[in-house]
């Protein structure tokens, strides 16, 4: 039997990655003391996967789940994953140099491969990219019958194939598509900007309008035009500026509105929405796809309106609470220079500024907001 | 109400820079070409003078460009609650159309810090200390420790005769001792880059103290070692991240000047001459 490390318990960790493997005992390392005591006492914890508009109950027993990683050995691991959020990987804990297996980065972000490994000293880092929206919750029903349950939809898993994966490693893991990292990061761009940046405004537009799951937003016809058409723009800017096959675009973008808006996830809109100082980042789900649309001669008016919905979001709960709140401060144009770094003089600096005001008075007119 | 939410008025204030023509001194301090002071400088100044008398009534304020800036030393360990300020550090450097400026400002009550601000354009940096917060930047502070940092040195255009004497031991010890030493015009900048890693070590002989004791909490809660020696009307510190150095410096300034005091949060900081 092979055993995995799981490092972070989170919608990816927990919900979705325990329904690749097959004959694979795992265990996780979270540093929620009270997530790891919960799921000790309650031996396991229930994961819901949405398939064919159903939910299928599945109950994983992970052998361990730690916030001490002196409780495990290191050393026993045939594979590790790593699924904290990209930006909690520069914390983790250096003991995890100790780890002489493969490990595998699930953050669906190439710049995590070079902090887990500069962390780790390990050469065996890989990229790892979970196609899947797994949610962070349940629904109220699953969640009284099991207070860590959670929900994730089907997804595909890819992970980066190298010669020095161990051959025994592909037989646990038989629903992963092994690719290579160019193969992954050839049309990297295309995914992140076609699934994550909808994605997140749909959020962000769902918050101003008091929901909280995502799919609760779809019932709302303004959320879902400005949700369509900010994927239409993205696959015109795309075709203009990459040499990607028209019909992969065209065909992950059509199923992108149905995974959104899909009831069964109870995708909660504080996961999809958090940390929006990284979504707003230069290069980003939204000022990169800006910048994209801005090149290729796409006039970016439904992403405007999702950035400026994401310029509004106040959530006390995230950690990027106190400096949303310097917007108004600020101003819009002095916050991206010294939150985001964007020069006053840049196109997208300019362009977000200027139209800043008349977006937020459009969703302010669509929507019922909160105040 | 907190020192951070006037940090975007001060931004506002340094947007005007790129609308002006070149800023104009207004007048020389001290009868010294370092020591100019300009539009900009004075309405930052008002800018707090006013955020202080509204939202901090009992607190005393002290600025670089206060009428009556004498005596500082005294004030800020004798006060209840104090607001110090250095409008725009590195004035001459905005007329010479040089880069290298910013704001910095502290709150102490009881001689201790309470709060901090800096605010530095073209970093693209807020960065704040607060006793219940800690540090906390608009963007990530990017640190980049390495063994070829340089040293950072600034001095008061009214250098006593003794530093004077002394100046080129000193710059001796710091060359040898580090990658060199930088001489630009703003100590705020400056100690920002020791903050990051550029500069390993700071030394700042005979200047104001709100030249530099902004960066005190900012500089102690990352780590950097930090030693001063105050008096009435000025203020000289050594700050490092190499330990070596620092105590090397810290031997120095003592021989020269008179034995300097560590400094660790939450110390107060104290009379000493």
């Amino acid at each position: 039997m092979a055993r995995a490390l799981i490092i972070g318990a989170g919608a990816i960790g927990r919900g979705y990655l325990p329904w690749n493997f097959k004959n694979m005992e795992f265990d996780f390392y979270d540093e929620s003391i009270e997530l790891c005591n919960g799921i000790t006492k309650q031996v396991g914890y229930s994961s819901f996967m949405a398939i064919d508009g159903k939910l299928e109950e599945r109950r994983f027993r992970p052998g361990e789940i730690t916030s001490d990683l002196s409780q495990l050995n290191l050393k026993r691991y045939d594979v590790a994953f790593v699924s904290v959020g990209p930006r909690n990987c520069s914390n983790l804990p250096t003991e995890l140099s100790m780890l002489e297996c493969p490990i595998f980065s699930v953050e669906n972000d190439p710049l995590t491969l070079e902090i887990i490994s500069n962390l780790t000293g390990s050469k065996s880092v890989f990229f790892g990219v979970p196609d899947v929206i797994a949610s962070s919750t349940a629904s109220r029903e699953n969640l009284d019958r099991d207070q860590f349950a959670l929900h994730t939809e089907e997804g595909v898993l890819y992970l980066e194939r190298n010669s020095s994966i161990p051959e025994n490693l592909f037989g646990h893991l038989p629903k992963v598509i092994w690719s290579s990292r160019e193969e992954m990061t050839r049309e990297w761009d295309a995914k992140l900007f076609l699934h994550n940046t909808p994605h997140c405004i749909a959020a962000y537009l769902g918050y101003l309008n008091k929901k909280v799951f995502l799919h609760e937003g779809f019932n709302n016809a303004f959320i879902v035009k400005v949700v369509e058409g900010v994927i239409e723009e993205l696959v015109l800017a795309l075709k203009r500026t990459t040499k990607y096959d028209h019909d992969f675009l065209e065909q992950y973008a059509d199923k992108e509105l149905r995974r959104f808006s899909n009831p069964l996830l109870y995708d909660p809109i504080s996961r999809v929405a958090r940390e929006p100082l990284r979504k707003l980042e230069k290069g980003g789900r939204l000022v990169g796809a800006l910048s994209l649309c801005l090149k290729s001669g796409v006039n970016p008016s439904f992403l405007n309106i999702g950035i400026s919905a994401a310029l509004n979001y106040k959530d006390p709960a995230d950690r990027d609470f106190e400096s949303m709140f310097q917007v108004e401060n600020f101003g819009v144009s002095n916050f991206l220079k010294y939150y985001l770094d964007m020069a006053p003089d840049s196109i997208e600096s300019q362009y977000v500024t200027e139209s800043y005001k008349d977006a937020c008075d459009y969703w302010k007119r669509e929507l019922v907001c909160v105040s | 109400m907190r020192l951070i939410d006037i940090a975007g008025d001060i931004a506002r204030k340094f947007d005007y820079l790129e609308y002006r023509n070149q800023e104009q001194v207004k007048y020389i301090k001290h009868n010294n070409l370092r020591d100019v002071v300009i539009d900009l400088d004075i309405e930052i100044h008002n800018l707090l003078s006013n955020f202080c008398a509204t939202h901090y009534p009992n607190t005393f304020f002290l600025s670089e460009e206060s009428t009556d800036s004498s005596y500082s030393w005294k004030k800020i360990v004798k006060s209840d609650s104090i607001m110090v300020v250095d409008p725009l550090d590195g004035s001459n450097n905005v007329v010479c159309g040089i880069q290298e400026f910013g704001f910095m400002a502290c709150v102490v009550e009881r001689a201790k810090f309470v709060e901090s601000l800096v605010v530095l354009p073209h970093e693209n940096q807020i960065i704040s200390w607060s006793k219940d917060f800690g540090v906390v930047s608009s963007r990530k502070i990017p640190t980049r420790k390495n063994p070829s940092a340089s040293t950072y040195l600034a001095y008061s255009p009214q250098l006593s005769k003794e530093l004077i004497e002394s100046r080129l031991a000193i710059m001796s010890l710091l060359d040898g001792a580090s990658a060199g030493v930088y001489r630009y015009g703003s100590a705020c900048v400056g100690l920002f880059r020791t903050l990051t890693g550029a500069h390993s070590t700071f030394i700042g002989l005979e200047m104001r103290p709100w030249d530099v004791i902004s960066f005190f909490p900012i500089l102690a809660s990352s780590g950097a070692n930090i030693a001063y020696l105050a008096s009435d009307t000025d203020i000289s510190v050594c700050i490092s991240y190499d330990h070596d150095l620092f105590l090397q410096g810290k031997k120095l300034l003592s021989e020269i000047n008179g034995d300097f005091q560590d400094f660790y949060l939450p110390d107060a900081l104290v009379m000493m001459r």
